[in-house]
């Protein structure tokens, strides 16, 4: 047994080898594999995202109400406001920025100093180099409040412009001081969870992550037109409000359950993620290492057992059964335990376990076969 | 206005005690509640027992909502389901993880339901569309999608009721017979739009009206405006039907995929990603 285990942990060990030299013509694999025509911005997360998204049971978050503010200007944005202090938000969410005054802007700001629990949005630009952020925009009287109003920056983490959203960043480190915050600017949602349920907001600040995967999977919304405010004040007394345009077009981004979701929608999943505990946890490059190594075991120590005759069957049907066991555990732990474990690299090692397999028994079979022929040599000139 | 929410707050609250459980959340298609012997068509918000029996149509599809827990459960088989039967039904589908996994695990490249992408790169970026829109220079609305939406509206007239035009619109008929109508765009994007007609109702018969724009679409800047009108006398068994979009679409893909879709017999739900403002004038 254990001249077979190491033999298996050999193989185990070139299969791991020839990964590292292939895997970048493999890896697209998993994106046609799994369907998703996004080939160059794939996360495993997004296949979890999709499946469990499409299930035919959703939840209406109960704590959390978007309001659409398409279309309205100015004046109607400050009619909504000035409704806020009747619903007794636990927090509002203006996801719109005024960035320059206009003529009459006087009912606005006075909705806006007597708006409850309010967070404003700002626009933050990345330095390259130190890693850290300079103000892009903000309104135009976020220094002038009379109160000091919390800011959030709207900005959303992604590989590139026009890439999936699959993160929100929990606090951006500045270069100047904006407003009243010198070091550091909690994101939109932080600070919108901050204002509403600070101990909840502690339980992030605790997790200590720059950046923390949205939950999105099967979570709606109630989302609501200005006129239907009043009609349905019930449902939003003592919610956070978002309030922002859910239809605009410029504020439209991709996300693992849909090809176009708004900001706003977008900070509302986030948010979501926060109030209900809904933290997505990763096994670390280190841990998925480790499952791949172990599941590529499995299967060279399989091959190496078995005898010649029902090898080849039994191999292939334990290959399809392992890939379609590590999609399986990967969602089960997704849905249930919030776990997310990236089975790429364990595909990837299923596939390469055996093809490390022919190559060690095709590189064996030569040097023996090259070891025989020189003994031989060596045999018939030791007779000479 | 603030009287008014105080007094809609404290009612709505008293009113409480008297909710539903069960709620239609959403709806699509062709669905009726059984009362008695008869069926009768539904909408949203109306109230449901776990006794009640709904009624779906080909391709139709329904959300009820259970305030107990403020979940929601789809169901998209046609035929008689019960509430209680809905909510068994997919929260069963729901649990059933392989049976999930295996329904989006397929070997090639296309959506097989049909819910994914309903936009598309349009293949070569036209020069005029880069300066005319340059956001979305090189995407169209996916013809496939656009179709069975078209098609879905067109089977059942009374599910697009409530889609509002988000621009100005208004649409006569003329003293000779035939048809006008005008459009502003109000909003702070590019609209696209056109108008195809079906004659006797035969859906896959559909063409391209005498007020339509022949090969694209019509294309309105932010605060520009279009009117047009045809004076010769309309036929009267032909309904003249304007299709809008916030992103280009080809007309010609569009008529030619509504005839494959209503061939092939396709009744998927169309994808409610995509925003389309339907308007028969």
């Amino acid at each position: 047994m254990a001249p077979k285990l190491l033999k298996a942990l050999g193989i185990t060990i070139l299969a791991f080898i020839l990964s590292t030299v292939l895997m970048r013509p493999f890896s697209f694999s998993a994106s046609a594999f799994l369907s998703n025509p996004e080939k160059s911005d794939f996360a495993i997360t997004d296949f979890y995202s999709i499946v469990a998204d499409s299930r035919p049971v959703r939840t209406i978050d109960d704590d959390i109400v978007v309001i659409n503010l398409n279309g309205l200007d100015r004046e109607g944005i400050a009619q909504v406001l000035e409704l806020m202090p009747l619903l007794s938000p636990a927090a509002v969410g203006l996801d719109v920025a005024f960035v320059e005054p206009r003529d009459n802007d006087s009912r606005l700001l006075a909705a806006i100093a007597g708006c409850p629990n309010l967070v404003m949005p700002v626009a933050l630009n990345q330095n390259s180099g130190n890693g850290k952020f300079s103000l892009g925009e903000i309104s135009f009287f976020a220094d002038s409040t009379a109160r000091h109003v919390p800011l959030g920056a709207t900005n959303l983490p992604a590989r590139y412009a026009k890439s999936t959203i699959r993160e929100f960043r929990t606090f951006f480190p500045i270069n100047h001081s904006i407003v009243n915050y010198t070091d550091s600017i909690p994101s939109f949602v932080v600070a919108v969870a901050q204002t509403a349920r600070p101990s909840l907001a502690e339980v992030l600040a605790r997790r200590g992550n720059t950046l923390e995967m949205i939950n999105y999977p099967s979570r709606s919304f109630r989302i609501f037109n200005p006129e239907e405010i009043v009609g349905n004040a019930h449902l939003m007394a003592g919610k956070i409000l978002l309030l922002g345009d859910t239809d605009d077009l410029a504020d439209m981004h991709a996300t693992p359950v849909t090809s176009t979701m708004s900001g706003v929608m977008i900070h509302a999943h986030a948010l979501s993620t926060i109030i209900h505990n809904g933290y997505l946890d990763s096994f670390t490059k280190a841990q998925n290492l480790t499952l791949a190594f172990a599941l590529c075991l499995i299967i060279v120590l399989t091959s190496v057992m078995l005898p010649i005759g029902i090898k080849g069957l039994i191999m292939r049907i334990t290959q399809v059964a392992l890939l379609y066991f590590v999609v399986r555990l990967g969602y089960s732990l997704f849905l249930d335990h919030n776990m997310v474990i990236d089975f790429s690299y364990a595909l990837l090692m299923l596939a390469f376990g055996l093809f490390a397999c022919d190559i060690w028994i095709g590189l064996t079979n030569i040097w023996l076969g090259l070891r025989r022929r020189y003994r031989k040599l060596v045999a018939a000139r030791a007779q000479l | 206005m603030k009287k008014l929410l105080l007094v809609s707050i404290i009612s709505a609250l008293g009113s409480l005690v008297a909710v539903a459980q069960y709620s239609i959340h959403s709806l699509s298609g062709d669905v009726k509640l059984k009362k008695g012997m008869q069926f009768v068509p539904v909408a949203k918000g109306t109230s449901l027992t776990a006794a009640d029996v709904l009624e779906l149509g080909e391709g139709a599809s329904i959300e009820i909502f259970n305030t107990t827990n403020s979940q929601t459960y789809k169901c998209v088989k046609p035929g008689l389901s019960s509430v209680s039967g809905i909510i068994i039904s997919a929260t069963s589908l729901a649990s059933n993880k392989g049976k999930s996994i295996r329904d989006n695990m397929n070997f090639s490249r296309s959506s097989a339901s049909g819910t994914g992408h309903v936009y598309v790169e349009s293949g070569m970026v036209k020069r005029t569309m880069a300066t005319y829109d340059p956001e979305a220079r090189n995407i169209e609305v996916d013809p496939r999608e656009l179709s069975r939406f078209v098609v879905n509206a067109l089977r059942n007239p009374d599910a697009v009721k409530d889609t509002e035009c988000p621009a100005a619109f208004t649409h006569t008929p003329n003293p000779h017979g035939g048809l006008s109508f005008s459009i502003g765009n109000t909003l702070s994007s590019p609209i696209y739009f056109n108008v195809i007609k079906v004659a006797d109702n035969a859906i896959s018969k559909v063409c391209i009206s005498e007020l339509g724009q022949p090969s694209g679409s019509y294309v309105l800047l932010p605060a520009q405006t279009i009117s047009r009108e045809h004076l010769s006398p309309m036929a009267a068994n032909e309904r003249h039907i304007l299709i809008m979009t916030h992103f280009n679409f080809d007309v010609d893909k569009l008529i030619e995929q509504i005839e494959t879709t209503v061939q092939s017999g396709d009744n998927s739900i169309p994808d409610s990603s995509l925003n389309v403002y339907f308007s028969i004038l």
